[in-house]
């Protein structure tokens, strides 16, 4: 394939985030308030927004808000790498069940309120903090079993999908769908909607460590849903390179997560391919007249 | 560079004159307790010599200096004061030896009868025993009589430097150890017993010699006083050191506090002493060292290095000043080029200026150590749940903590080098250690045992890059070489291209045959 064909982090950097991500706007992706807030008057699904708490006048208020819940998400608007986040549920007594089997109480969850507010989560010195409905994983990959919520990462170029990937959180990665932590990342042919190749930790991957199933082959659920959801959440952006996570519902739903102006480059690794072909295709019809840039699907 | 060589070639730049020259930093530590009310602390210090320059002179002191004094060939400070009790005379110096080797015409030949002045230099004493019948046996048998000095001196030279070091025994503290005969009888001796040795030989042939004390300017730690003979042929004094294999010459390195069989610092019978002596590499301007002005360097940079050193700024200070945009290049290098992921973009380059002083296998060990205190100070602090920066404070307290631990801990085991441990960043290890626990916990062990890694490789060319002595000198003198430092920066920072990490991180997208476009 050639080297030509990677993309690295330089050519990331410089020919896509400074030309085609204008710094102005990073705002509204890397801040999880604005993006969510952007995306659903855009039509785009996302998970429900029970509160935001920006000072702590509000900490002492989410307790109360909190009270009356079975499952929900904290997490911080500007978190680093997933850091910050709980994911919490059913109740336990007075409390509720943390993903690693931690019971939190009220006082935990003001504690992680305080602490996302004085920023250290976030890519900043303060920071707001969210809490939102939980979304129950539904079937991704057909007939592959799911620990944690798994991701489908989709790199849109001026809206139109070049590269995705399934991000397949394992009991290594302790359910979370990181690609650094141990989840199997599992590259999907854009037409098809097929898994065609996976990566863990530099590895190749032809079958899944832990329940021994073959990674590729497997039809990746609600498919062209997940495409045009992806499409929609990019054209709410004034930001042309994003990388758009998407999960999926247990009703068969997709809902996007996430938005990232910067996304990771293993997503090659999951796919065995580079990403510049494809950027450069959509960048060069771009800038053909009376193109609308959707060739690629 | 072009600049650089229009400059020497065409505007009458003279580069041996003007360019900053490796120097040391020389300090002598005297720590006295009396019980005396009127104390004195005297010292033979060193003097400008034809291959010895001494720049600037710092003094600090408990005891007031009262003197200094030629005497011989030596130059004498004392110090008096009127308190008893304990106290410090600490004095220090920049130094700029010349490496000197002397030709010796092979004809020389002791001449007749010495002038009266170098009569002292052909005694025999009590430890150089020049006239004993045993050494008078050896120095025949080495040397004929008659023989040229040349040879004669190069015979001696070698049968002393043959001679095995002393065993240690339970007598190796009487003078008598170490005097001429003893060590000629045993056929062993210290470095002392040896020169002693070679100085009763050479005056038995009749050269004017005489022991010289000093230190060797070798690195930062603790130095120990050294001894070698200095053997009058003509007009000159030529250095001997068989210890240190310097026949006939200095080699850059010997620094002479005393001339003669006596002590270098004493003091009035009620006082004890402790002397410790410490040398460190530096920088100084010869020309003015020599001339002690400006003169024709201030026509160029060094002037300006000049005035700043006056204005109280060391030509060290500005020597890391001016290697900083270097350490910075080379941290680009590292990240765009390379493609190495270290614990900030700063933290190799500042620490690598801890490095140049405490030397880069201390400050490795230090790094690991410091973020190790900090880390675990981490751990103890969870389960106390504290905010983020109350936390901070806590994790930046333990990292001055811990580099004052280690630096006090070096000087007390007799390292000053290792007192300079203050210079790491505090500031910038402590994020370090904060990215350290951050990446533990986002992407796992194994991450940040590789980020770890590549910290310290980056740490290591930094260092290398700023610790060269010779690109130190070539940007003091030719400052514009900055520029050139621009040029290469402005031209990473345009280039796209796959970083070398990034060839082995996606060797097997590279290598993957090209696929039908499924999307």
């Amino acid at each position: 394939m050639g080297s030509r064909q990677v993309l690295g982090m330089n050519w990331r950097e410089r020919e896509l985030i400074a030309e085609l991500n204008p710094r102005r706007h990073h705002n509204l992706a890397d801040d999880k308030i604005l993006t969510k807030k952007l995306l659903a008057a855009a039509g785009v699904p996302v998970p429900r927004t029970i509160a935001v708490v920006e000072d702590t006048r509000g900490v002492a208020h989410a307790g109360q808000v909190v009270g009356g819940l079975g499952h929900f998400v904290v997490k911080p608007a500007r978190g680093r790498a997933g850091s910050g986040i709980a994911v919490l549920g059913p109740r336990v007594g007075d409390g509720w069940c943390g993903s690693s089997g931690v019971v939190w109480d009220e006082g935990d969850i003001r504690r992680l309120l305080v602490d996302i507010l004085s920023g250290e989560y976030a890519m900043r010195t303060w920071d707001r903090a969210m809490i939102e409905e939980r979304i129950h994983a539904g079937p991704v990959l057909d007939g592959l079993p799911a620990i944690g919520l798994p991701d489908i990462r989709v790199i849109t170029v001026h809206g139109v999908p070049v590269m995705s990937m399934v991000r397949f959180p394992t009991s290594r990665s302790a359910g979370k769908a990181n690609l650094h932590l141990g989840a199997i990342g599992i590259g999907i042919d854009l037409g098809t909607g097929m898994t065609i190749a996976a990566t863990c930790r530099g590895r190749v991957l032809t079958h899944h460590p832990e329940t021994g199933r073959r990674l590729s082959g497997l039809k990746v659920a609600a498919w062209n849903d997940v495409i045009e959801t992806a499409r929609s959440a990019a054209g709410a952006f004034p930001l042309a390179y994003l990388g758009i996570d998407i999960s999926i519902t247990h009703e068969g739903r997709p809902v996007v997560l996430e938005v990232n102006t910067r996304p990771g480059l293993e997503i090659q690794n999951a796919n065995l391919r580079g990403l510049r072909p494809g950027i450069a295709r959509v960048l060069a019809e771009m800038e053909e007249p009376g193109r609308s840039g959707d060739a690629l699907t | 560079m072009a600049v650089a060589m229009y400059r020497v070639s065409r505007a009458d730049y003279d580069v041996d004159r003007i360019a900053p020259s490796e120097a040391h930093r020389v300090r002598v530590l005297v720590r006295y307790e009396t019980a005396s009310d009127e104390t004195w602390v005297r010292a033979c210090l060193p003097q400008n010599e034809t291959d010895l320059f001494l720049g600037m002179r710092w003094t600090d002191s408990d005891l007031i200096a009262v003197s200094e004094e030629y005497r011989g060939s030596n130059r004498l400070v004392e110090w008096q004061g009127e308190t008893e009790g304990s106290g410090k005379v600490e004095t220090s110096f920049t130094v700029i030896a010349r490496n000197v080797a002397y030709e010796i015409d092979p004809s020389f030949r002791v001449p007749g009868p010495p002038p009266e002045a170098m009569l002292p230099f052909l005694e025999t004493t009590e430890l150089i025993q020049a006239g004993h019948p045993a050494i008078a046996a050896l120095a025949a048998k080495l040397a004929p009589a008659g023989s040229p000095a040349v040879d004669a001196l190069r015979r001696i030279y070698d049968f002393c430097r043959a001679l095995p070091p002393a065993r240690p025994s339970g007598d190796t503290a009487h003078p008598r150890a170490s005097d001429a005969l003893a060590t000629l009888e045993s056929q062993e001796g210290s470095d002392l017993g040896r020169i002693r040795l070679f100085t009763a030989l050479a005056r038995r042939q009749g050269l004017p010699t005489r022991l010289v004390q000093g230190v060797v300017m070798d690195s930062g730690l603790q130095a120990e006083l050294v001894v070698w003979a200095e053997v009058r042929l003509g007009t000159a004094w030529i250095p001997f050191h068989p210890a240190g294999d310097l026949f006939a010459r200095t080699g850059g390195t010997l620094v002479p506090f005393a001339r003669g069989d006596l002590p270098i610092v004493e003091a009035d019978p009620e006082t004890s002493l402790e002397v410790r002596y410490e040398v460190e590499r530096s920088f100084a301007v010869r020309g003015r060292l020599v001339e002690g002005g400006f003169s024709k360097a201030s026509t160029s940079w060094l002037g300006l290095w000049g005035a700043l050193e006056e204005a109280g700024i060391s030509v060290d200070m500005q020597r890391i000043l001016m290697m900083i945009p270097f350490g910075a290049f080379v941290s680009v290098l590292i990240r765009n080029v390379l493609g190495l992921r270290t614990f900030g973009f700063y933290m190799p380059l500042l620490i690598a200026i801890a490095a140049t002083r405490v030397g880069i296998g201390w400050t490795l060990a230090a790094f690991l150590f410091v973020i190790g205190i900090v880390c675990l100070t981490r751990v103890a602090a969870r389960p106390m749940r504290l905010l983020h920066f109350p936390l901070q404070g806590i994790m930046l307290t333990a990292a001055v903590l811990a580099i004052t631990g280690l630096a006090a801990a070096g000087t007390l085991a007799g390292s000053f080098r290792l007192a300079h441990l203050t210079f790491l960043p505090v500031v910038v290890l402590t994020i370090a250690t904060e990215k350290f626990a951050n990446i533990i916990e986002e992407e796992g062990p194994l991450e940040v045992l590789k980020v770890t890694l590549m910290s310290m490789v980056a740490i290591v060319l930094c260092f290398l890059v700023m610790d060269s002595w010779t690109l130190q000198a070539f940007v003091l003198t030719f400052p514009e070489s900055l520029l050139s430092v621009l040029l290469l920066e402005i031209l990473i920072g345009t280039w796209s291209g796959l970083r070398l990490m990034e060839y082995f991180r996606f060797s097997r997208v590279i290598a993957a045959p090209a696929r039908a476009d499924g999307g």
